[in-house]
């Protein structure tokens, strides 16, 4: 079974969304019986992350957070990874950064440095809400079209799939919500929703070997 | 493919509710995908300054 | 040439600008690194003030249309 390092700050309203989603994923992890590191709130900060990344050596990563091309943020948007600072901390790992456009610099960046595979966004992520479920993720029909591809693609890779396959299933994913934006009459807005779930898609993109998988 | 050819297979495949959508400003005039698909279709001046503006803009 | 790229420029702004506006205003999107989530007038807003987020609403926009053409979507 592999180690896996779950990042995930809670400090505003849109990384509550990716917290409270992301929550599956790591009752999942250790349901399977992987070694699960879960770092939330103000413990996904750089300090610990980094201590863990170079003691624990997880094969596979989820980083929550805000982000940039050359970044991906924890707690308070502190900088953990950088491009231009630290990129070799990624190095023999398998990363999936839910931040925005961290695929487009910091993603070849890290390869370049060791990392196995760096999946993310080469677009800013976007993320739809339901007005109606205030501020609630759970109740929340909108922001589960968005977030619940990202959440197949990381289960995919729990259960050992290749980088490859798990974009694939991701992107599928949000091609039927695309779709169903498209055709639903079920709320009147839908249809202004998916261009933005359309980037999201677009920018969905995995540096290096597509191959690899954890054991 | 002629560009108002191209213009009919794009409008056809289009969801429904896009089509109501704005895809050109002409003008300061918002004209939607139904819109510009009776001009073109009517072979219209509008049409053709459609056309030539979304050949610019890529989407045809 | 460059005054022709920023006629081109101009109407990609307005046509985003006006496809934004046929939204209800109970839209709402967090994009980039906005830590909310913004309405349909704060999204204009974007566009309107041409900051680096409104750039990027307008790319995201019109990847979407030509999406059509290449039957992506």
């Amino acid at each position: 079974m592999a180690c896996v390092l779950f990042s995930r700050p809670c400090d505003d309203v849109t990384l509550n969304y990716l917290h409270y989603y992301s929550k599956e994923l790591v009752l999942e992890c250790d349901k399977i019986g992987h070694k699960t590191i879960n770092k939330e709130k103000e413990e996904a900060n750089k300090a610990i992350i980094i201590s863990i990344i170079n003691k624990q050596k997880p094969e596979l990563i989820m980083f929550n957070g805000h982000g940039s091309p050359e970044e991906i943020c924890g707690h308070k948007q502190e900088v953990i990874i950088s491009a231009k600072e630290n990129p070799e901390t990624l190095k023999n790992t398998i990363v999936y950064s839910l931040s925005c456009s961290s695929a487009l610099i910091l993603g070849p960046k890290s390869v370049e440095n060791g990392a196995i595979s760096f999946i993310g966004y080469e677009f800013d992520f976007a993320l739809g809400k339901d007005t109606e479920s205030e501020a609630s993720p759970k109740y929340d029909k909108i922001a589960k079209l968005f977030l619940e591809p990202s959440n197949i693609l990381f289960s995919s890779l729990l259960n050992k799939k290749n980088v490859k396959t798990s974009v694939e299933k991701a992107k599928k994913k949000m091609k039927e919500n695309i779709d169903y934006l498209h055709a639903t009459s079920s709320f009147p807005e839908a249809i202004y929703y998916a261009p933005f779930l359309f980037g999201n898609y677009l920018g969905l993109i995995a540096h290096g070997d597509n191959e690899a998988f954890i054991n | 493919m002629e560009l108002k050819e191209e213009f009919f297979k794009i409008y056809a495949n289009l969801p429904i509710e896009e089509r109501n959508n704005v895809v050109v400003v002409l003008n300061k005039q918002p004209i939607s995908w139904n819109i510009a698909y009776l001009e073109i279709k009517n072979n219209t001046k509008l049409g053709h300054k459609i056309l030539k503006t979304l050949k610019e803009l890529n989407i045809l | 040439m460059n005054e022709k790229n920023e006629e081109i420029e101009e109407i990609k702004k307005e046509l985003v600008i006006e496809r934004l506006r046929q939204a209800p205003s109970t839209v709402k999107i967090a994009f980039g690194s906005s830590n909310e989530f913004m309405n349909r007038d704060e999204l204009i807003e974007q566009v309107q003030k041409e900051t680096e987020l409104g750039k990027k609403i307008i790319k995201v926009q019109l990847e979407y249309l030509k999406a059509f053409k290449k039957g992506v979507v």
